[in-house]
């Protein structure tokens, strides 16, 4: 009997605690609900909504950083506990592996004071001017991630009063991370390479081949436009190019994983496993002296 | 419910979405809990609710979000709006119906984000990010569903009792 009921006369609930009330025009209500996301996407693009967004964001930082404390906690305690299973074990072998770190510490002692003595011969630091940066680097705490899983998106702790401008490279030890998208006054967003919107220009480090290294929806990266008569091989090492001005040169991306061929296109793929672990990151280095060319920013105020 | 209860409860949901739950992934994914509430809450409460949760759910995910700002408000309204057609049905209250609902609610959903990002060249290979994100991910918030629902049905119930009218 109630499966016949026309929609436009459904069930009735008591108005009890109901703050709206039961819609008659379907179309009527959904209209109204489209026209005002189409008026707050209109709005936020002509700037009036940002300032009110940097506030709610600013008042939700400190919110997200305890959560994600609260969350780093729980799981170190969870780690350890699970870490304490193998304990006796792995201390027997960490006892056979410091013996023979020490010899090899000493070791690798020498061949670092060896190594500073060649770099001062080679002028490495004018070659590869990205160790300059190492006394701007700032570190941040990853605060928290996209709420959606198709855009690659971090927050981090620091924002304008911080020194942190858009543009600006976000880096990790391990390598390339991204790029300072959207600065608010004490957080900043960080769009990652594996975002769909994101492209660096980069190059396959032995054999110099130049291409764009896209971020694909999932996580993955993929690097286009390498010259189809060129040899690409899996295991080869991708850094950024320093291309277009947006990263400096030599910043590790990845490790090629495979490459697609196809004869009737002008250009191979290969795909590209990132060097960061994203899904593990808690705090990043956002590099502060580089200056990316101008212009560049304006494709992230959308 | 007092009015506008709704928006902080949300704004909650958003931040553990974006926070503790962005850790806890599925083959890559994460669980939508936004989505959840509001497909939740359509069903129990209908159409007026519903777009109401949608809208303000989904601005508290553009908040958060690098995506384009609205976006996500306007998508989930869209999914509201056809997820509260199946409010009237009596077997809505029944868990595997509703974990259904939120599998296809989710992959609409992204599939109207992804079309929209498209259309303002922001997306790349949509059928790739269908397959790898927005099925994965409309499964993983569905798993949810028996734990969250309950608790979406205790809310209905506390906040406003059901009379049928005949």
């Amino acid at each position: 009997m109630m499966r016949n009921r026309p929609i436009s006369q459904p069930l009735a609930w008591t108005e009890k605690g109901a703050f709206v009330k039961r819609p008659r025009n379907r179309l009527a209500w959904l209209g109204g609900f489209v026209g005002l996301s189409l008026l707050v996407m209109g709005l936020y693009a002509a700037g009036y909504l940002r300032p009110a967004r940097e506030l709610v964001l600013q008042g939700l930082a400190p919110l997200q950083g305890v959560i994600t404390s609260v969350d780093e906690q729980v799981g170190a305690a969870v780690k350890t506990v699970r870490d304490l299973r193998t304990l006796r074990q792995r201390n027997a072998e960490l006892e056979r592996l410091v013996d023979s770190l020490v010899v090899e510490n000493v070791q690798l002692k020498e061949i670092e004071a060896e190594n500073a003595n060649l770099r001062k011969l080679l002028h490495f630091a004018q070659r590869h001017p990205f160790l300059e940066f190492r006394g701007a680097e700032v570190v941040a705490r990853v605060i928290s991630r996209d709420p959606t899983n198709l855009s690659n998106y971090l927050l981090i702790n620091l924002g304008r009063e911080h020194g942190i401008r858009e543009g600006m490279p976000v880096v990790t030890e391990r390598g390339l991370v991204g790029r300072i998208s959207q600065v608010n006054k004490t957080t900043s967003q960080v769009l990652l390479i594996t975002d769909p919107a994101s492209a660096v220009n980069a190059l396959i480090q032995s054999s110099r081949l130049t291409g764009l290294v896209e971020g694909q929806a999932g996580g993955g990266l993929v690097m286009n436009y390498i010259p189809q008569d060129a040899t690409v091989t899996p295991g080869e090492i991708v850094i950024t190019s320093g291309l277009g001005g947006n990263f400096p040169r030599n910043l590790v991306i990845g490790q090629i994983t495979a490459v697609h061929q196809r004869d009737y296109e002008m250009f191979q793929k290969a795909v590209v496993h990132p060097s960061v672990d994203f899904n593990q990151l808690e705090q990043v280095l956002v590099i502060t002296n580089f200056v990316p060319i101008e212009g560049v920013e304006d494709l992230f105020n959308r | 419910m007092t009015p506008f209860l709704f928006v902080p409860l949300l704004g909650v949901l958003t931040i553990l979405q974006a926070t503790l739950f962005a850790h806890i992934t599925l083959l890559g994914v994460h669980p939508d809990l936004v989505l959840l509430a509001v497909v939740s809450w359509t069903l129990l409460r209908g159409l007026g609710e519903g777009l109401a949760w949608a809208f303000v759910g989904g601005l508290w995910i553009d908040l958060l979000s690098g995506g384009p700002f609205g976006l996500s408000a306007l998508t989930l309204v869209l999914v509201a709006f056809l997820v509260s057609f199946l409010e009237a049905n009596l077997f809505r209250e029944h868990i595997v119906l509703v974990m259904l609902i939120i599998i296809g609610a989710g992959i609409a959903r992204d599939a109207l984000y992804l079309g929209f990002l498209r259309m303002i060249g922001q997306s790349t290979a949509p059928v790739d990010a269908i397959w790898r994100v927005v099925i994965p991910a409309a499964f993983y918030t569905s798993l949810l569903a028996p734990i969250f629902f309950p608790m979406m049905q205790w809310l209905h119930r506390a906040t406003g009792r059901e009379r049928l009218e005949w």
